[in-house]
């Protein structure tokens, strides 16, 4: 199932051959695995229906979307910022705990050969 | 017509294993995803066997054939010092640097991420893919981290990874039945290299270096390298032909770094410093930008003596080979990155 998700990275991200997150704020959608994936491989994401995704204007993410302008956004703004990385972060925790959850790392039976 | 293996299409996905012997898997498929991707200047993983000869003599002027001697593997990444971009989020190359460090790192999140030194072993899978997905494919397990060389002053500052494996899979060995199972990680079948690896930032300039030494920042910086050398090593036992695990070893943290000579006061007291033994603490921040400030602490460093020579039109003065070490034994603090 597709989500629609945020992008609040500070640099370019890209799932290769997929899509590019080239500004802060852009919102891509991807289906669920995907945007695992992505936010376990350090791509800075979240639902755009989280509240700290929700808290961005549509006008502050015109202003400072890019990665230029982010950094000389006003404090009210980067606390912002700084929520929606903490929930970003949350997300690609789960997105790990998941990943792990599902490998079983099967051993092979201790044989010793040459 | 066989297509050529071009250089560019090889990337690396270093896996932390949870177990020896385990490539990452779920019963017996490889769990490696894009999310493992981690681009690479170059990575080579080399298997090896040594080839034993038999002393006893024949009789004749002909030796018997040489049979197969124990199993071993080195490697190397090298890769650009790439950082994600948002504070807090570890970079692409963050197995690489856990392994090396033997400590997971402190996230702070929206901050920081922390690496230290500690003494515990991480074996690595590093996946050293490349196309088309019919050429040569391989799996680098059970590796141990056991150099980092870091590297500044020019224009893209450089990570170098050395690393011993317990062997190199290949495809072709998972389909072998002669191949020993402790060769196969287990796996019962060799991935394909994820379709859509994440890869995130880029590399701060490497010219753009804070350097400040025992206290004073300079900007006279020319070159930077920081070594951390580990012995780690796998242990080769007599029970198998195979490394069956791995065991720590002793550290040791190099730093070298060239500055323009001049007759400032302060670098005029770090070369008696220098010439006193008298330890400092040295900081190499390279980068200015939030979430790609690649900040290296090397503490408690006993300067080599100052040799001098020529850059350009000017002088310089170098401190090459200046050995860091703990603030008090067991404190493991002289070596630490802080990506902010």
């Amino acid at each position: 199932m597709k989500r629609k998700f945020l992008f609040v990275g500070g640099l370019p991200s890209e799932l290769m051959g997929v899509l590019r997150f080239s500004a802060f704020g852009q919102v891509e959608e991807l289906d669920e695995a995907q945007a695992a994936d992505a936010a376990r491989g350090g791509c800075v994401i979240l639902p755009a229906d989280d509240p700290a995704a929700e808290a961005f204007t549509g006008d502050e993410l015109k202003q400072y979307g890019s990665f230029g302008a982010l950094r000389r956004a006003p404090a009210d703004f980067q606390a912002k910022v700084k929520q929606a990385r903490i929930a970003a972060a949350a997300f690609a925790a789960e997105a790990e705990a998941a990943h792990q959850a599902q490998a079983t790392d099967q051993q092979v039976a201790g044989v010793k050969r040459g | 017509m066989a297509n050529d293996v071009l250089r560019i299409y090889q990337r690396s996905y270093p896996q932390i294993q949870t177990a020896f012997d385990a490539i990452p898997n779920s019963a017996g498929a490889a769990t490696v995803a894009g999310s493992d991707c981690c681009l690479i200047e170059s990575l080579t993983t080399d298997a090896d066997q040594a080839e034993i000869a038999r002393t006893d003599k024949t009789g004749t002027l002909d030796a018997y054939p040489t049979q197969g001697g124990r199993r071993t593997a080195r490697g190397q990444a090298v890769l650009s010092m790439a950082g994600n971009g948002a504070a807090g989020v570890a970079p692409d190359c963050k197995n690489y640097l856990q392994a090396a460090f033997g400590k997971a790192p402190t996230i702070s999140a929206g901050t920081s991420v922390l690496y230290t030194l500690d003494d515990l072993l991480y074996y690595l899978a590093i996946w050293n893919f490349n196309q088309p997905n019919t050429a040569e494919q391989m799996c680098a397990f059970n590796s141990l981290i056991n150099k980092m060389v870091v590297e500044f002053g020019g224009d893209e500052p450089k990570l170098t990874f050395g690393f011993e494996s317990g062997w190199v899979l290949t495809p072709a060995q998972i389909g072998d039945s002669n191949t020993d199972p402790l060769a196969k990680g287990g796996l019962t079948a060799f991935p394909n290299e994820p379709a859509s690896p994440v890869v995130n930032g880029t590399f701060p300039p490497g010219f753009q270096v804070t350097a400040t030494l025992d206290g004073t920042a300079y900007t006279t910086l020319l070159t930077g390298r920081i070594t951390l050398d580990i012995g780690r090593e796998l242990r080769k036992d007599t029970n198998s032909a195979f490394p069956r695990q791995g065991v720590p070893g002793p550290r040791k943290v190099t730093v070298d770094f060239s500055l323009t000579d001049d007759d400032s006061a302060a670098l005029t007291g770090l070369k008696v410093k220098a010439y006193d033994r008298t330890p400092v603490n040295v900081e190499f921040a390279i980068g200015t930008v939030a979430g790609n400030t690649w900040d290296w602490l090397v503490k408690n460093v006993i300067l080599a003596k100052p040799k001098y020579g020529d850059e350009g039109i000017r002088r310089k003065v170098d401190f090459s080979g200046s050995m860091a070490y703990p603030t008090s034994v067991g404190a493991k603090d002289h070596l630490q990155l802080t990506i902010r």
